[in-house]
């Protein structure tokens, strides 16, 4: 059994500091996920609230080799449910409510990466973190996100459509 | 036109663990020489802001989940603290509907929640709702009423002055159960 499946058996037992070091070893892409979905503000909060709710239902899991996308399911659906209470609340705002822009465009065109995810809905943010930051296969982005593969190209699809028409007519900085 | 399928089940070589594979990721979004000029610079810019490490660094932030744990290891279930001051604003007091219960106090609101529904079932399940009455026995009322017209078959019998209680009969001298109800 490897370190690490000896860890989450621990863990799934009632073990705090095994969840704990399993929880540390994720921190990094966790909080970097949430802030996808809800901002830099709401991130680690959710994340927090995501694990809790992970350490509550660990013995439920029954496969232990899908604890790291189980857990990315778990915290992508406390990011979810925050991301949708309100945008606003979650620091990022709806791009049509946005105000003018913060400053004038760099000469260089450089886009406001957190205005542009604005314009996407929480799914479509985590379909595209997963995938263009993460790097992560359709099948992977899928289990992680308890849905089919197709619904994540379909997700990535409308996400990128989206994108070009906020950069085509959005602002710039 | 048929559409070739698509082998959507990926063999994961690491399964649980989140492995980068750009390769099998959109093309469009995630390579150089994309299409759109405009998304492949979101995507740049994208992973840089993504990239940021975060406020909070992973060691601290297990030692505060240790102390969470830890915390929640006095209680007799295994369910960790959740933020102060949310739990109670749940379904007991009735703020916050949708918001999880304590245990402890779940378990006592729905115990009271089942003996409230299983007395109103056997309230309603014991107690008629209408008490019987003459006139719930038509059987009875027909038969002490005097029929006017009686042949080898059928008796007529007028229960008011506008409905009729037709009963065939089966053998002259006996009167079986009505097999035509009441007519106007």
């Amino acid at each position: 059994m490897s370190r690490e499946a000896e860890a989450i058996r621990r863990a799934a037992a009632g073990d705090g500091d095994a969840f704990a070091g399993l929880i540390e070893e994720r921190w990094a892409f966790l909080v970097r996920f949430a802030r996808s979905l809800v901002g830099e503000a709401d991130a680690e909060d959710a994340v927090q609230e995501g694990v809790l709710r992970a350490w509550r239902r660990l013995p439920t899991l029954r496969r232990p080799e899908a604890f790291g996308a189980w857990l990315t399911r778990v915290v992508a659906r406390t990011s979810l449910r925050r991301a949708r209470r309100g945008a606003a609340a979650a620091g990022l705002m709806p791009l049509a409510a946005a105000p003018e822009p913060r400053s004038e465009p760099d000469p260089d065109g450089r886009l406001d990466v957190e205005l542009l995810l604005s314009a996407l809905a929480p799914r479509q943010r985590a379909v595209m973190h997963l995938t263009v930051v993460e790097g992560m296969s359709d099948g992977e982005i899928a289990r992680a996100l308890g849905i089919t593969a197709a619904g994540v190209r379909s997700h990535r699809r409308r996400a990128r459509a989206r994108l070009r028409r906020a950069i085509e007519g959005g602002p710039r900085r | 036109m048929k559409r070739r399928r698509r082998n959507r089940t990926e063999p994961d070589p690491a399964p649980g663990r989140v492995e980068a594979r750009p390769e099998s990721a959109d093309p469009g979004m995630t390579r150089s020489g994309s299409t759109d000029p405009g998304v492949e610079r979101f995507v740049e810019g994208f992973r840089r802001w993504a990239a940021r490490p975060p406020r909070t660094p992973a060691a601290q932030a297990a030692v505060r989940l240790r102390g969470l744990l830890a915390e929640s290891a006095d209680g007799s279930e295994r369910r960790p603290p959740v933020a102060a001051g949310r739990w109670w604003r749940s379904a007991p007091t009735g703020r916050g509907i949708g918001r999880r219960a304590p245990p402890a106090a779940r378990r006592w609101w729905l115990a009271g929640a089942t003996a409230a529904l299983a007395a109103a079932v056997g309230f309603w399940l014991l107690v008629p709702a209408h008490p019987p009455s003459p006139a719930s026995a038509p059987a009875t009322v027909a038969l002490a009423l005097e029929p006017v017209a009686v042949d080898d078959s059928v008796a007529v019998i007028p229960l008011d002055d506008v409905t009729v209680l037709y009963l065939s009969l089966g053998t002259r001298g006996s009167l079986p159960a009505p097999e035509r109800g009441v007519t106007r």
